[in-house]
């Protein structure tokens, strides 16, 4: 082969031309398949990795035992967004919080095709839907809980949810050096709603709901991270104590028990002292179906009965750090993740209310939050 | 993979020539200054056995007002992870992490003992006469701890200059407008040389965001938005001073002092739809950059001496405002101040033209200090390390020995010795030809960040640890009119303790040692410059492979990371560039390559966001000189993205289509 000198750089340039990028529409299209499943299953809201964007969501068929990754890319054909952080579902459609990309998506549950959002938020946790056209969402910046119409006023004619923001209950506590309060949770019991300030507080606050007020505030361990209501209209409460070295101080995790008709608050649980000095971890609480056991990670996964709250060993570590925990409202089957090492796909583990591992799955990156199709 | 056909065809084509063209090269148009023969004697024999890069003085000046981020990116094997135009960028050098790459500038380093890595968006082509590579273990007559290798930019006097300079003007798309000066004065014994830039830009391109949809309600089809690059501005300016004194025949003493100030906004991703105002933040980086160095040469010895600080002061702000309120709220306010402060003595004396020993002591002192006022978390650090160095460089008959050991004591304690040595055969000169084998040790030392960051320092961390092995050989034909250079090297780089941040069960991050990596790969350069009657031509191209792969210890039965490549490292890149010279008329087409790159560690594809398409860059420019008597003008129209490609180099950050400068340039 040879060629003159004078060509050399004409035909370098030239065969530059003939190769070009490809473009997103090309590169989302190739993964655009998906086969939708009914019945009765589990959505799990995976976070991806925080600035990456790389959030997802798994569906699992309880019944077949099948997962389905990627549901809302594949169908819809677009990125979940940056920290997938929460999923609610109201009738046959689900709420998924995009804390990172200050929007929720608005997707029906059968299909996963996407209807609607809502958008203009600054950075969202959860949401806590009243009705059509009124709902709630804690924001872990914002020091305030927002009041959203979720659906818009065209939902039942279009079937395009165009939600938008109403108003907002000012949560900000102008005395503390730290930013508080962030609200978490929210958990509505008749007109009350409560919410937990994990951040730099120890705070649980109450709305009411008939007029969008703050009405009280519990103060409960630091950093109160999850909350479930039993069967008895109580809320539990998990303190992670913050972490060492914390400007806010550090506190040994614990449990609260607080009535939601009194707003009494009562210590149950100090975890060092009733699991052992031995405690690496401890995170996410959930709640059975009776609404009578509490399950949380604890150096594996441990549960008490709301009757006499002695942790009992549920399920050893054995090697897993477990990420997040659910358990079914129906069955009280208990389903835990591992995320690995946070940067590829994560697992789920599903287990019988006796601790009989029933399936094992794999879902998309950081499994952190769950919700049960009916 | 047919991405990968051009690159071959390149370096296939390159053997196929069949007339070698006759005359000059472009670079002697080139004005160079003088340069001291004792010094550039010892350090050609410096370059024994070791891989280096010099990069093109033309393609330096003909990037005078970009940074250095993107001249590494089009022209160098090194891959920069740009979070966007005008936004953080920082560089893996043979597949490692951004911390494993030294930069010095005359003398001092310039990464940060904070974060160990260097911003490359901020660093101004135009402050630099030379930029110089040095891969893997070759960086270690310099320091320790650049797994990847280190990037040398200095700066020299030309003692027959009186007065000379030059000034640049730039107006690129995006509202984006460059000026950088020059004015060198002096005598056969002083030089001063005065260089200031100011860079601003709206940096506010469209793009249809295709991450993003509205449902039409009553077509139920998607609205993709068209919207604008928002809070992606910057203003960055500085001012960089050097004086040259030459005291006799045999001393010369450099002062050096560089103030820099960059303030600009990070965008957001591009799935964000926060309210407009909702997560601002913006970033300042402020510099101050000296050094004074003694240069003493006596017969065979010579004496470097130099003692130089680097202060360096960010500040990042992530604010909202919240619908219906008037007052921005901060989330985020952290200050992070670091001061370096170095001294050095290197000591090299010839013992016969065969034999050079050098024997360099450092001193150094590193502080940081960090406060992020909404948390109240911060630490305050120092850092006193001595390090020294035993180098000697020996020559018998055709083979070159280059040989040294180094040792630090940080802190009050002890490393590991680490010892380099390297053999060069040039047995084959004469036909063009030269080989060599190289093998050392290297590890780094975790940052302050790693050690002490609230929340998630982890003060048990150990040093990463590694092996490098190289082989490599070059070849050199002159022909009548032109001349081709061609270099390969092949490395593999063991690395222990590898530091990665990762997530953790209470939300926050922590480095923990967790892997080993073993980056291997093959580096190709080759250049071929020569004339065509009137038309002269300079063509570069570079490969690399670059395999970065896990070989830690899985670390659960369903971990998929082991055996895979690092997240964001492509294995392959590639780049060319083609300067044609018509009497004053010039033409540079450049062309760069990176393949695809993975975003999590077990390399899965599942979702078009679990990978990062390859992409290639087509740059043009085409320029015009002008002589005014002794002076010239030069104008310069260039086109980026030429082929208006969509690419991006991190996930949801998004880049610029086809976009444009002119620069004028008026040089005396």
């Amino acid at each position: 082969m040879r060629i003159s000198i004078k060509t050399y750089p004409i035909v370098l340039l030239v065969l530059a031309t003939f190769w070009s990028c490809m473009n997103d529409e090309e590169w989302a299209k190739r993964h655009q398949k998906l086969d939708q499943e009914p019945g009765r299953g589990l959505f799990v809201v995976c976070e991806g990795n925080f600035m990456f964007g790389n959030a997802s969501l798994s569906f699992y068929n309880i019944d077949k035992k099948e997962v389905q990754n990627q549901i809302f890319s594949k169908v819809n054909g677009l990125p979940l967004g940056d920290v997938a952080h929460s999923i609610t579902i109201y009738d046959t459609l689900a709420f998924v919080v995009i804390n990172n990309s200050g929007k929720i998506y608005v997707i029906n549950t059968l299909n996963y095709q996407y209807v609607g959002k809502i958008t203009g938020l600054t950075s969202p946790r959860y949401i806590e839907i009243m009705n059509d056209r009124k709902a709630y969402v804690s924001d872990l910046y914002a020091q305030s809980i927002t009041i959203v119409d979720p659906l818009g006023e065209n939902f039942q004619k279009t079937r395009v949810a165009q939600g938008k923001i109403t108003g907002r209950i000012d949560l900000k506590n102008k005395a503390s050096k730290f930013s508080q309060h962030p609200s978490e949770q929210l958990i509505r019991v008749g007109n009350k709603l409560f919410t937990n300030c994990w951040s730099y507080d120890n705070q649980i606050m109450v709305i009411d709901t008939q007029t969008d007020t703050v009405i009280d505030s519990i103060a409960v361990g630091k950093q109160p991270a999850s909350m479930v209501l039993d069967a008895n209209d109580n809320l539990w409460v998990f303190c992670d104590g913050g972490y060492k070295n914390s400007p806010y101080g550090q506190e040994p995790a614990s449990i609260y028990k607080i009535s939601t008709q009194n707003h009494l608050a009562e210590k149950v649980l100090q975890l060092n002292e009733s699991i052992g000095s031995n405690l690496q971890y401890a995170a996410d609480l959930a709640i059975n179906a009776t609404r009578d056991t509490v399950y949380f990670v604890a150096n594996g996964i441990r549960r008490f009965s709301i009757y006499n709250p002695l942790p009992e060993l549920f399920l050893p570590a054995n090697g897993e750090i477990f990420h997040s925990l659910t358990v079914d409202p129906i069955t009280s089957e208990v389903y835990a993740a591992n995320a690995i090492d946070y940067t590829q796909s994560g697992v789920v583990y599903r287990f019988s209310s006796q601790g009989i591992p029933i399936d094992t799955f794999r879902v998309g990156i950081n499994p952190g939050a769950f919700a049960f199709r009916k | 993979m047919k991405q990968f056909t051009i690159i071959l065809l390149f370096f296939i084509l390159s053997f196929c020539i069949s007339k070698p063209a006759k005359a000059q090269s472009l670079s002697d148009t080139l004005r160079i200054g003088q340069v001291d023969v004792f010094g550039k004697r010892i350090i050609n024999q410096q370059n024994t056995a070791t891989t280096r890069t010099e990069i093109d003085t033309m393609v330096m000046k003909s990037m005078t007002v970009l940074s250095l981020s993107e001249l590494l990116s089009g022209h160098t094997p090194i891959f920069i992870k740009s979070y966007g135009r005008g936004s953080m960028a920082s560089a893996s050098f043979r597949g490692t992490a951004p911390s494993h790459t030294a930069v010095h500038w005359n003398g001092i380093q310039l990464n940060s003992p904070m974060l160990g890595m260097v911003d490359f968006s901020l660093l101004p082509v135009g402050f630099f006469d030379e930029i110089t590579l040095k891969h893997g273990s070759s960086s270690l007559d310099q320091g320790e701890g650049a797994l990847g290798g280190s990037i040398e930019m200095r700066s020299s006097a030309n003692w027959d200059n009186r007065i000379s300079g030059q000034f640049t003007a730039s107006a690129a798309s995006f509202s984006t407008y460059d000026f950088w000066g020059k004015l060198n004065l002096g005598t056969s014994r002083f030089q001063s040389k005065t260089r200031a830039f100011w860079s601003q830009s709206e940096n506010n391109f469209s793009f249809r965001n295709p991450l993003n949809a509205d449902i039409n309600p009553e077509t139920g089809n998607y609205i993709h938005p068209t919207q604008k690059n928002e809070n992606a501005d910057w203003l960055n300016r500085g001012i960089l001073q050097e004086m040259y004194f030459r005291i006799n025949e045999n001393q010369f003493l450099t002062a050096r002092i560089w103030g820099q100030n960059t303030d600009r906004s990070i965008p957001t991703l591009a799935t964000n739809e926060s309210d407009s105002e909702s997560l601002m933040n913006r970033q300042t980086d402020q510099s101050v950059r000296s050094v004074i160095q003694w240069d003493y040469y006596l017969n065979n010895l010579s004496v470097h001496a130099n003692s130089g600080l680097n202060s360096t002061n960010l500040n990042y702000i992530l604010k909202t405002r919240i619908s219906g309120e008037t007052n921005f709220q901060e989330y985020i306010n952290s200050e992070s101040q670091s001061n370096s402060w170095f001294n050095a003595l290197d000591l090299k004396y010839r013992f016969s033209n065969q034999f050079l020993m050098e024997l360099k002591n450092e001193t150094n002192r590193h502080q940081v200090n960090t406060f992020e006022q909404r948390s109240l978390t911060g630490y305050d650090q120092i850092r006193i390390e001595n390090l020294f160095m035993l180098k000697a460089l020996y020559q018998i008959s055709d083979f070159g020995l280059n040989g040294l050991i180094r040792n630090s004591w940080v802190d009050g304690k002890w490393h590991p010795l680490i010892p380099m040595l390297g053999l060069e055969y040039s047995g084959w000169k004469h036909q063009g030809f030269t080989v060599f084998a190289r093998a050392a040790r290297n590890f780094r030392l975790p940052t302050l960040n790693d050690l002490f960051y609230q929340p998630g320092g982890n003060p048990n961390l150990r040093p990463e640890k590694g092996l490098s092995f190289d082989l490599g050989s070059g070849f050199s034909k002159q022909f009548e009119r032109s001349t081709f250079h061609l270099k390969a090297n092949a490395f593999y780089s063991p690395i222990n303790d590898w530091i990665v941040w990762l997530p953790t069960y209470y939300g926050g991050w922590e480095p923990q040692n967790v892997k080993k990596v073993i980056s291997s790969g093959v580096e190709l350069s080759s250049s071929l410059m020569g004339s065509v009657n009137q038309l002269k031509y300079n063509i570069q191209a570079n490969y690399s492979l670059s395999n970065s792969i896990n070989h830690g210890e899985s670390l659960h039965w369903a971990d998929e990371s082991i055996g895979k490549q690092l997240p964001y490292i492509p294995r392959h890149s590639a780049n060319t560039l083609i300067s044609l010279q018509y009497e004053r008329i010039n033409l540079n087409y450049s062309w760069n390559y990176y393949s695809q790159r993975f975003t999590t560690t077990s390399n899965q594809t599942l979702n078009p966001l679990d990978e990062l398409y390859a992409y290639f860059m087509n740059d043009v420019s085409l320029g015009r000189e002008f002589r005014l008597g002794k002076n010239r003008l030069n104008a310069d129209f260039r086109v980026f993205n030429l082929f208006n490609e969509t690419y991006r180099t991190v996930l949801q950050r998004m880049m610029p289509r086809r976009n444009y400068s002119f620069t004028i340039s008026y040089s005396f």
